[in-house]
């Protein structure tokens, strides 16, 4: 019963989460927050349990659940999950499960704030397990509604206009996937039933797919709709604009989710569904897509640099380490396919704890200014030691994930773009300067009197950052485990799209 | 023979026959009780609708496929569906009216009942006629109906306005209208649709004549579904008119106007003459090509000009302006299958936006305005209301999971079907533009603070109920919509 429909109790055990809450009083806060806790925990585990039984080396989907849905437009109910979106399962489980207790001093409207986030979990599981491009498309823009509230009335001074930003530049994307999504669907036949179909599975069969769109302006067109759709998602540049009033102005656990969870969807669209759909346009735009992740790289670096603000910073850096992801994927080598993958898993815990990190200190000192602190490592040791963790994974040091990543997508992508990647590496001298600088303004030189009796982080706080810690740590000296997960999927996502 | 044919004719009328009952009933009462401001005539009017609806369905249940009083008014599924949208329509306007505050003191409210009877009849004579003069006669029912309901309010010069430049305005299309039936008669010599269609495979006419022809009687249907350049009036007569009436207007009002826009090309223009012709163009011209062009044009005002509004009805003038646009489109392909995905756009487009008019209703009961300024924080002082609004809102948008996405999907891929990318993606961009003041009404509601004098919103139980039960079907369709599709599948038949 549970494997068989252990995908579906992941997706929907949110949601039951989501109806509880709706059906709580509005005061008994306390528990809403631990139905929210509970009904992510459980996912979570379950991803977990999904990790422990899945058969790493098939590389093919698992865990399949096929049902007809809309049969009028042969929709299918269709969710299977391989070793490219199990860690992004993996990820989602956890931070959605951590993000709960960073969001535990929410001080307005819990009960809205609950019933949301947990809606916005739903989605993001979805996204990721769905293997039918209608199923796809109604998870992808589920996020939408939730994420605009929970930007809009629980974010900073700015969250209306930052919210409105985000709903309008991710719908602009999403609408153009929708058109791409409907020309799939009329130029294709199943050949079991000989009807159109949503699959992706079959759609990733040349084979299946009309004479309409072989033709190449017709590709090029597809493949750029989708990818803008994507792009936005990501962000890469120039479609980033978005992303740094979002992450400033949402509460922290949101941020989190965003740059955790959300970011990823627009990489995990691209390897999901254009590279196999479209592989041919995949290799002809790969040069364009490599140079898009060089900007991405150096210009979210140098911009993170100018930064006062401790969470802009942040916000920017994600810009900066997303083109990794991007310049990974557009090498088309197995190397670089798994540096993307595990830069996008790193990505996601490392800049979650960042965002942790940055949530403390604006809890206690009610802002978020680089220069406005100094010395606080006198006052808040332990939280400058995990900080100083984090940053040093962030920044790439050898020993903690972000290393992993980056070297891999260095590696990778070298051999097909010599130049790019010379060019990408100053990228990491401007991120080590950053991070050391800012820390250096924030923590290090003497100690801040305004500051001096600021509380240490607490258990709570502590509770969501050790796992993320724990992770940095483990996959930075021993990464086997998840090269083992991916590597099947991506060699055989490699053998659509590769040279 | 000629008797028997009558009575068949009659059985096949029966809702209306039901409906014109209510009316006299309704006439008679406003003579016995002139002075009564009670609401008997409210139950009057909703027990004739609900015994309308009843013959409705018993004859959607034995899904005729048949033809009235010697092939004057067609009974189909195609007229079925529409004459449910019309009387449930105006059912909901009579629940609405209970609670609408302009009505509360007008003391024609027998004369209200006959005159929203009348306006079904209307409305179910425009889905059904298969005939030019019958086409008229029906439109003009309806839109003198329309006319007195706008202007309802007593004393309410807004009302007054709005109604009177309804008139004018209508009358000009009707004029033009009139004149291109004119010019088909005269090359046709034909009112039937039927028989029109076959003249043009036999005969050759000059498509000048045709274009003017066409043109001007699309202009008398564009004027009743709001379609640019004919959407002039909708901002003002919206806003003027009593929130029910506004919500009938957008509601039926556009669905009678595509209805007729249907019958009549799918009948006159691209006729299933015989088996060999089946959904050949007949007529001489390129009138797809000019409804896509005019829905390009209808969407993107319609959503442009909503930015700006600060009136909620208003804006939802305009949005039900653009609403149009997306329909068209179904409208410039005419397949069975784009026709039924207008008839599902249609059913879902009533739901939410009805709900909509039904909030607008409730917050105006309370606070005494349609400003949007008005709804800040009302989800601080109506949690439930401000959260069917979004719902209903996010809907008009065409975000999943709701109703209003399944409806743009449907017609997008019927329009995909045909090829005709450049429409849809001109639609999809608009949706992104609509997404801007839909979300601002949102963002009033949820993103700002309620300014201290707010008043406490009184929702009340029937208001209620009427949301609530509008509400359920535009989550539950943007789910599992298999339902509501067959059901459009089925009604997309014409005779």
């Amino acid at each position: 019963m549970l494997s068989n429909y252990l995908l579906s109790w992941i997706v929907f055990t949110p949601m039951i989460g989501f109806v509880l809450v709706l059906l709580m009083p509005r005061d008994k806060v306390a528990w809403i927050r631990w139905t929210a806790a509970v009904f992510t925990f459980i996912p979570m585990i379950l991803s977990f349990y999904l990790y422990a039984i899945m058969n790493p080396s098939d590389g093919g989907f698992q865990f399949i659940e096929k049902y007809s849905w809309i049969s009028a437009f042969n929709i299918q109910y269709y969710l299977g999950i391989d070793g490219i979106s199990a860690p992004m399962v993996i990820l989602t489980g956890l931070l959605g499960f951590l993000s709960v207790f960073a969001s535990w001093n929410i001080n307005k409207a819990h009960k809205a704030y609950f019933a949301l986030y947990l809606l916005l979990v739903t989605a993001m599981f979805g996204v990721f397990m769905s293997l039918d491009f209608f199923l796809f498309y109604i998870f992808w823009e589920l996020m939408l509604f939730p994420m605009y509230f929970l930007i809009g009335i629980w974010g900073g001074p700015r969250r209306e206009y930052a919210a409105i930003k985000f709903f309008l530049y991710t719908l602009a994307g999403s609408v153009l996937m929708l058109v791409v999504i409907l020309a799939f669907y009329f130029n294709s036949t199943d050949p079991s039933t000989g009807r159109h179909t949503f699959d992706i599975v079959t759609l990733m069969n040349q084979a299946n797919q009309g004479p309409f769109i072989k033709e190449f302006w017709i590709r090029l067109a597809m493949y750029i709709a989708l990818f803008i759709g994507f792009a936005i998602k990501v962000p890469v540049f120039p479609f980033h604009t978005w992303l740094p009033d979002a992450h400033v102005e949402a509460p922290t656990a949101i941020s989190v989710i965003l740059a955790g969870v959300l970011l990823k969807m627009g990489a995990y669209g691209l390897m999901r569904i254009s590279f196999p759909l479209l592989p041919d346009m995949a290799r002809y735009t790969a040069i364009g897509l490599a140079i898009l992740g060089l900007i991405n790289i150096v210009y979210g670096a140098l911009v993170a640099m100018a930064q006062t603000d401790f969470k802009k910073m942040i916000a920017y850096s994600s810009v900066s380490h997303m083109g990794f992801v991007i310049l990974g994927l557009s090498s088309m080598t197995f190397i670089g396919f798994n540096g993307a993958l595990m830069q996008m898993f790193n990505h996601g815990i490392i800049t979650g704890m960042l965002f942790l990190l940055v949530g403390v200190i604006y809890d206690r000192a009610h802002h978020r200014d680089l220069n406005g602190f100094g010395g606080l490592a006198t006052y808040m040791p332990i939280y400058a030691g995990i900080t100083s963790l984090a940053f040093m994974g962030s920044l790439g040091l050898p020993g903690l994930s972000g290393f992993i990543g980056e070297i891999l997508v260095f590696l990778g992508s070298f051999k097909v773009y010599p130049v790019i990647v010379i060019i990408s590496a100053t990228g990491v001298i401007f991120t080590a300067a950053y991070f050391l600088w800012a820390y250096q303004r924030v923590f290090l030189g003497a100690a801040n009197e305004k500051y001096k009796g600021i509380a240490e982080i607490n258990g709570r706080e502590l509770f969501t950052l050790i796992p993320l810690v724990l992770i940095a740590l483990f996959f930075g000296v021993y990464p086997v485990p998840f090269f083992n997960l991916v590597g099947p999927s991506l060699s055989k996502l490699l053998m659509m799209v590769g040279h | 023979m000629m008797h028997r044919d009558l009575i068949r004719s009659l059985v096949l009328i029966t809702p209306e026959i039901v409906a014109a009952l209510t009316a006299s009933v309704a006439l008679i009462g406003a003579m016995l009780m002139k002075r009564s401001r009670g609401n008997e005539a409210f139950y009057i009017g909703i027990i004739g609708m609900i015994g309308a609806l009843a013959a409705t369905v018993i004859l959607y249940e034995r899904l005729t496929l048949d033809t009235a009083f010697y092939g004057m008014i067609a009974v189909d599924p195609f007229s079925l569906f529409f004459r449910i949208i019309a009387y449930t329509s105006i059912l909901y306007v009579l629940l609405m009216s209970f609670n609408s505050r302009e009505l509360k003191d007008t003391d024609g409210k027998w004369e209200f009942v006959a005159i929203l009877s009348g306006f079904g009849i209307g409305m179910s004579m425009m889905a059904s006629s298969l005939n030019l003069l019958m086409i008229y006669l029906s439109i003009e029912l309806l839109s003198v109906m329309s006319y007195l309901l706008v202007s309802y309010t007593k004393g309410v010069r807004r009302s007054k306005e709005a109604g009177l430049k309804y008139i004018i305005y209508g009358s000009i299309a009707s004029g033009f209208m009139l004149y291109g039936m004119s010019i088909l008669y005269g090359i046709s010599h034909s009112l039937n649709l039927r028989e029109i269609a076959l003249t043009f495979i036999n005969s050759n006419y000059p498509p000048v004549t045709v274009y003017v022809a066409t043109l001007f009687i699309l202009a008398g249907f564009g004027f009743k579904i709001a379609m640019v350049p004919m959407h002039m009036w909708a901002p003002d007569v919206y806003e003027g008119a009593p929130t029910p009436i506004t919500a009938l207007l957008a509601v039926a009002s556009k669905a009678a106007g595509f209805a007729v826009l249907l019958r009549f090309f799918y009948t006159a223009y691209i006729s299933s003459v015989s088996m060999t012709q089946y959904y050949a163009q007949v007529s001489p011209i390129k009138w797809l090509t000019v409804i896509a062009i005019i829905s390009a044009f209808t969407m993107t005002i319609g959503n442009i000009v909503a930015i700006p509004q600060n009136n909620i009805k208003r804006l939802l003038a305009y949005s039900s302006i653009a609403h149009a646009g997306y329909m068209l489109i179904g409208v410039s392909i005419i397949s069975k299958a784009a026709i039924g995905s207008i008839l599902l756009y249609l059913a879902v487009y009533f739901f939410m936006n009805l709900g909509a008019f039904v909030v607008v209703m409730v917050v105006d009961n309370n606070l005494n305005s349609e400003d949007i300024n008005s709804y800040s924080g009302l989800s601080q002082v109506a949690p439930g209301l401000s959260a069917a609004m979004a719902v209903f809102l996010f809907s008009l948008t065409g975000i999943p999971p709701f109703a209003g996405f399944i409806g743009k999907v449907v017609i997008f891929l019927s329009a995909i079907d045909k090829g005709l990318y450049w429409l849809v993606i001109i639609a999809v961009l608009n949706t992104v533009v609509s997404l801007y003041y839909y979300a601002r009404v949102i963002k009033k509601m949820y993103l700002e603070t309620a300014p201290a004098d707010i008043q406490p919103i009184k929702v009340g139980m029937l208001p209620a109920l009427i949301i609530i039960s509008l509400l359920i079907p535009t989550i539950l369709f943007g789910i599992w919509w298999a339902p509501l599709q067959s059901f459009a599948h089925f009604s997309s038949f014409m005779y």
